[in-house]
């Protein structure tokens, strides 16, 4: 009896780590054993599997396929598998694109009209420096005008 | 003669732009493009020459202001040129220098299959070059100082398959970019203060401490000095020529040459002149320790390199602009010849660069090792060698002033060191017996190397005289010294020279006891294990672990996006089960709502 | 206005209708016309703005924004050229259409005078955007990238709705042009300050500001190619114009409550370029590196200086350019790798030499080498910044090395080093992808010639 019950107690304490193995031990839903004390069949509950988490395909580019255009068309210029209308589509980009937008375009801006009037300003302001240089006032003042010009009503109208 | 000396400069660098026109046009005709090249600096060369010569007969200096970009209410940038003293003279010497390196890349180059192209690198290299010596302006400066980073980046990777030449190019440019910040500093503190950008405004205003400490920053950056140095010794991975081009003659003095245009504004700013003097005597000391126990030939050329712009900072902040100049000037001839010596002997040695497997190179490569001995002796400051006419004078300013003695200090015994990492190239490479390998295909009959070479070593003997004897001194030199000053700087070289002779003859009796000692030279001081292991990994761990991880992917995705949708969703499950038809829920919902209704109404009729 | 207003409404029939063959042919050059007649509007006469009719009007900061986007519509169209060639015809001129409704949608939005106006375009563009991204992107990460995108950008905004209607009840005017004569001056009060917020979210959120990108990265990642260069080139760029147009409705407060986004956005930028150090994805990259110069987007546009506002100008276009390149050149590699990972296109120049010139020139672009634009921007949002505190120039500096770093970084991996041998059945370059960088490139060499144009209101 001792010894059974020593067994037992064994098997108590056991239990646990015959648990945690019979989870990694893929035979564990076999184990099964009967206890000494009450002769009740143990046995460890199913061990479930955490589900996997969905997998998810990693790609970057789904369709993988690869058109040389240059196979079928040695002097292709990416722009269609057409050789005609690749070779015009090329043409006109170059001619808008290049000839028309930028030679053209950068032309126009280049000889845009002073842009804010801003070289008017300052060669108005140089003319006024060296006006006002000549005879020789300061250059700036905080009056616009000259006061004296300014006629103010009286304080009584 | 204005108009001469204008229009002279001027087409010098509409001739450097012609092969670049020429390649861009005719990208197809690549054959005779290198020579083309070469040809066209040499023109460039010659037609910069008469432009230096009425500097010198009648001291004609001028300002070319062109073409305005635009303007900010009464903040100019127009493309402008300066032609003082500093650029007359550079630019003929750089031109000289580069059509001897371009010629020597002939023969050096001749095999690589893309020899048009560095070759049309180099010519916008020097380009930009010409634009930083010559700017009025500091943004123009700027468009130079970039430039001629981004070509140094694109030379040293020149062979870009290897990772060793991609690291030391972005190395480069790193260091570089740090200097940058300091240009950026000094352009915004100027902008601000002095509402103008054009060096001739710049000199009327008063630059605070803050602003030259970015023009020092600068310096340090693009002239390897102490702490941002260790970019120019691993820019010998780049070709032979370009090292002799870049990292010798010009590219790297353009710090110094910032520093020397900037120095009206520093001359009487005590706390910045001791600040560049300690910054030279630290780099000119560190790195001629560096040189000395280096193996590789280049390597060494290198460390001298930058030991030679630390003298040069010394000057510049012992407060002779001029002197430091003149070194430039003289150091770019003999350092050029050097580097093209110790291609030659490279490429002799089928690509060996140590200088313990070469030896005995005297006999069999007699052109390029009389050329290393002159360049050699030049940089020591032998008598009426170029080296002699500035570096002397270095020395004898330094003896006679009395400003900061240690960093003097430093500074004498780092010139003794350059004499003996020179005698170590001498005594490894071109002294003793053989050690290279047998089958080396040694050959120097190719004009295209005999010819730079031995023009470069007619500089390195001629051109201190020459440039001394033209131009009259622009401050005032003390004449009058003890005769143990003015021969301090000879004597301390032959002190170095014995030293070095007596070491040299310890590493061939295999003394032992010396091992450790060399460690902290050999090693370049342990700076680049703490600052390429150190910094890079603090900054790319903390963009990993700081910026990705934890606040893009944690912080700012769990409280926003991730967090939302937590929140919503568990609002939604709780709210979703109260309202499954249980009657249970309703009444008790009902229950409570009731009783908390009474209650109120109990309180308020309680306060009525 | 009308003139480029209606040949854009008109290129929608002009796809219908074109032939399969000519379908490309004819909305390319179309399109093309349509920008180079929108140069026009770079002429400025007086230092105001143009009134074209009672809704639409137009000054130096939306000109170039607006020639911008008319300049992007070809561009996106080449661009997207390849990888629609599997589709049907009508998926085809479905996307095209939806490429102009959007350009459309930007031309309206820019031009609108009145800012509710501008409120309701600005939303327009979501939509063509988002269904770009989610129907045409390559991924399933595209929907949650959708996803995103719209919810960033619309929780941002909606405060702003109702911030402009009471705008609109107390002022009773939100013409743009005219605003500076009303007199409205925010008080120092919570409800001010709330005000404020939500005025500036909404273009916060797009710029996008630090702490508010997460929607940017992963649009761009998953976006095709015209989806992120209209992304990069113009949408980000809808935020620092706003802002700028919106700042003088609710001042002064400015001053005061933009003090932590100045610092939040110069923080940004050092923590956006360090994850572009780390980044292995190559769009993600370029991604963080727009979110990064938007940094200084917003820090001059905050900063509300004359200079600030002229750098913001300068560089939303230099940006635009750059950063719609760069995504040609990714996608370039995309479609000859169909990877996005860095390390797998490793020493590009020998096989594409010509390629590692576009990228070469991109990349010294993006880290704003001189003379470009790109600098001059940089510069001028460095000055204004050093001159509000002097010690932004360390953060603004150690992010202009770290841009330096990570860029150079970029082109080195894809074009230098070893040629990695898995490349071998890499087919060559098109001269349409040439064209597509020339069409980048040459835009942004011409303007460093001449700034003045860009240079926006303040100039």
């Amino acid at each position: 009896m001792a010894a059974a019950l020593a067994v037992g107690g064994l098997l108590g304490v056991c239990s646990r780590r015959l648990l945690g193995a019979a989870r990694r031990v893929p035979v564990a839903n076999a184990l099964r054993w009967r206890s000494a004390t009450t002769g009740a069949v143990v046995t460890p509950p199913e061990v479930k599997k955490r589900p996997k988490a969905p997998e998810v395909a990693w790609q970057e580019d789904p369709e993988h396929e690869d058109v040389n255009l240059y196979e079928k068309n040695p002097d292709a210029h990416g722009f269609d598998d057409d050789p005609f209308i690749d070779l015009w589509n090329m043409r006109i980009v170059f001619f808008l694109g290049v000839s028309v937008a930028i030679v053209l375009g950068s032309t126009f801006v280049a000889y845009l009209p002073d842009h804010k009037m801003k070289e008017w300003a300052r060669r108005e302001a140089e003319i006024l420096v060296k006006i006002r240089e000549t005879q020789g006032l300061p250059l700036m003042e905080s009056n616009y005008f000259d006061p004296k010009k300014i006629i103010l009503p009286d304080d009584d109208e | 003669m204005n108009f001469t000396l204008n229009s002279m400069i001027l087409l010098s660098i509409i001739m450097l732009v012609s092969p670049l026109l020429y390649n861009m046009l005719m990208p197809h005709k690549t054959t005779y493009f290198p020579t083309y090249c070469k040809n066209m600096i040499m023109m460039a060369f010659m037609t910069s020459l008469p432009p230096m010569i009425i500097f010198m007969l009648y001291g004609q200096e001028s300002v070319i202001t062109n073409w305005h970009w635009f303007s900010i209410t009464t903040f100019n940038i127009s493309m402008s040129f300066k032609l003082d003293f500093f650029s007359i003279i550079f630019i003929p010497i750089a031109l000289y220098d580069a059509w001897s390196i371009l010629e020597f890349s002939l023969w050096y180059m001749h095999s690589d299959i893309f020899i048009h192209k560095f070759f049309k690198y180099l010519v916008s290299f020097l380009l930009t070059m010409i634009i930083l010596v010559s700017a009025n302006n500091l943004f123009q400066l700027f468009i130079g100082w970039e430039g001629v980073g981004i070509m140094s980046f694109l030379l040293i990777g020149w062979w870009y398959g290897r990772t060793d030449a991609n690291t030391a190019a972005l190395q480069a440019i790193i260091y570089n970019r740090i200097g940058d910040i300091g240009f950026m500093l000094t352009m915004a503190w100027l902008m601000l203060n002095s509402n103008s950008w054009e060096l001739q405004n710049i000199f009327s205003t008063n630059m605070d401490f803050i602003a030259l400490l970015g023009l020092i920053i600068a310096a340090t950056g693009k002239s390897a000095q102490f702490g941002l140095h260790p970019w120019l010794p691993s820019a010998m991975e780049g070709p032979t020529p370009v090292s002799a081009l870049l990292h010798s003659s010009t590219m790297v003095v353009a710090g110094i040459f910032l520093l020397i245009r900037f120095h009206p504004m520093m001359e009487n700013n005590q706390m910045i002149l001791t600040t560049i003097l300690c910054l030279g005597a630290m780099t000119t000391l560190f790195t001629a320790i560096c040189a000395i126990t280096q193996n590789d030939i280049k390597k060494i050329v290198a460390f001298s390199t930058s030991s030679q712009l630390g003298l040069m900072m010394v000057t510049v902040g012992l407060n002779q602009p001029h002197l430091a100049f003149l070194h430039i000037c003289t150091h770019a001839f003999f350092k050029a010849m050097l580097f093209l010596c110790s291609g030659s002997i490279i490429h002799s040695l089928n690509d060996e660069q140590d200088i313990r497997k070469m030896g005995g190179l005297f006999l069999i490569l007699p052109i390029t090792s009389s050329a290393l001995m002159t360049g050699s002796l030049a940089l020591v400051g032998t008598p009426f060698l170029a080296g002699f006419y500035s570096k002397d004078s270095i020395i004898e300013a330094i003896n006679t002033s009395y400003t900061n003695s240690w960093a003097l200090m430093m500074t004498l015994i780092a010139t003794s060191l350059t004499a003996i990492y020179s005698l170590r190239i001498i005594y490894y490479a071109l002294l003793g017996n053989p050690r290279f390998s047998s089958i080396s295909p040694i050959n120097e009959n190719n004009p295209n190397l005999i010819n730079p070479i031995m023009r470069l070593a007619m500089g390195s003997i001629f051109a201190g005289f020459l440039v001394t004897m033209s131009i009259p001194p622009m401050t005032s030199i003390t004449m009058t010294m003890p005769d143990m000053i003015k021969l301090s700087a000879l004597l301390i070289t032959l002190a170095g020279l014995a030293i070095g002779m007596e070491l040299n003859s310890f590493t061939n009796k295999l003394m032992n006891s010396m091992k450790h000692t060399t460690n902290f030279s050999n090693m370049l001081g342990y700076f680049t294990y703490f600052t390429h292991r150190i910094y890079p990994l603090m900054n790319l761990y903390s963009g990993q672990r700081i910026a990705t991880m934890l606040i893009d992917m944690n912080w700012y995705e769990k409280t926003g996006p991730k967090g939302q949708t937590n929140i919503h969703s568990s609002m939604s499950s709780l709210l979703t089960s109260t309202q499954k038809g249980l009657i249970k829920v309703y009444f008790m919902s009902f229950l409570i709502s009731i009783t908390l209704a009474l209650m109120f109404a109990s309180m308020s009729t309680n306060n009525f | 206005m009308l003139k480029i207003l209606m040949p854009t409404i008109m290129l929608i029939p002009l796809t219908w209708f074109s032939k399969k063959p000519w379908l490309w042919v004819n909305t390319t050059s179309y399109s093309l016309i349509i920008a180079i007649s929108s140069l026009m509007l770079l002429y400025h006469s007086m230092d105001m703005g143009y009134n074209f009719n009672g809704s639409f009007s137009m000054d130096t900061l939306s000109g170039p924004l607006l020639i911008l986007s008319c300049w992007l519509l070809p561009l996106m169209i080449m661009a997207s050229q390849n990888h629609l060639n599997k589709e049907s015809l009508l998926r085809k001129k479905l996307y095209i259409t939806l490429l102009i409704t959007l350009q459309l949608s930007l031309i309206m939005a820019f031009t609108s005078s009145e800012l509710i106006m501008f409120y309701i375009l600005f939303e327009t563009t979501l939509i063509p955007t988002l269904i770009i991204i989610t129907r045409w992107g390559n991924q399933n990460e595209r929907l949650n990238a959708g996803l995103y995108f719209l919810f960033y950008t619309l929780v941002g905004s909606l405060p702003l709705l109702v911030a402009l209607l009471n705008l609109n009840y107390s002022l009773g005017s939100m013409h743009m042009l005219t605003n500076f004569l009303l007199i409205n001056t925010l008080e120092h009060s919570t409800s001010s300050t709330l005000m404020w917020y939500a005025c500036m979210t909404a273009f916060m959120v797009k710029m996008p500001l630090y702490g508010l990108h997460l929607w940017l990265p992963k649009a761009h990642v998953e976006a095709p190619i015209a989806g992120s260069m209209v992304l990069a080139a113009i949408l980000l760029k809808l935020g620092g114009y706003g802002i700028m147009r919106i700042t003088t409705f609710i001042e002064p407060i400015t001053i005061q409550l933009s003090y932590p986004f100045i610092i939040l956005s110069l923080w940004g930028m050092i923590m956006t370029s360090s994850i572009c150090l780390r980044q292995t994805d190559l769009k993600s990259l370029i991604a963080y590196s727009s979110v990064s110069h938007m940094g200084l987007v917003i820090v001059a546009a905050l900063m509300q200086t004359t200079l600030s506002f002229m750098g913001a100008t300068v560089l939303m276009i230099a940006h635009g350019l750059t950063s719609s390149m760069l995504f040609c050149l990714a996608n370039t590699n995309y479609e000859r790798i169909h990877s996005r990972t860095m390390i797998l296109a490793r020493g590009l120049q020998m096989i594409l030499p010509l390629m590692c010139t576009w990228w070469l020139l991109a990349s010294l672009a993006n880290l704003a080498l001189p003379p470009s634009i790109n600098l001059l921007g940089e510069l001028m949002v460095i000055i204004s910044s050093f001159s509000w505190s002097n010690w932004s120039i360390l953060l603004l500096g150690l992010n202009t090395v770290i841009t330096a770093l990570y860029t150079l970084y970029m082109l080195i991996t894809s074009q230098r080093g070893k040629f990695t041998h898995h490349l071998n059945p890499l087919h060559p370059t098109m001269t349409r992808e040439h064209m597509l960088m020339t069409l980048h490139m040459l835009p942004l060499l011409i303007i460093s010639l001449n700034p003045k144009y860009i240079l926006g209101t303040t100039f």
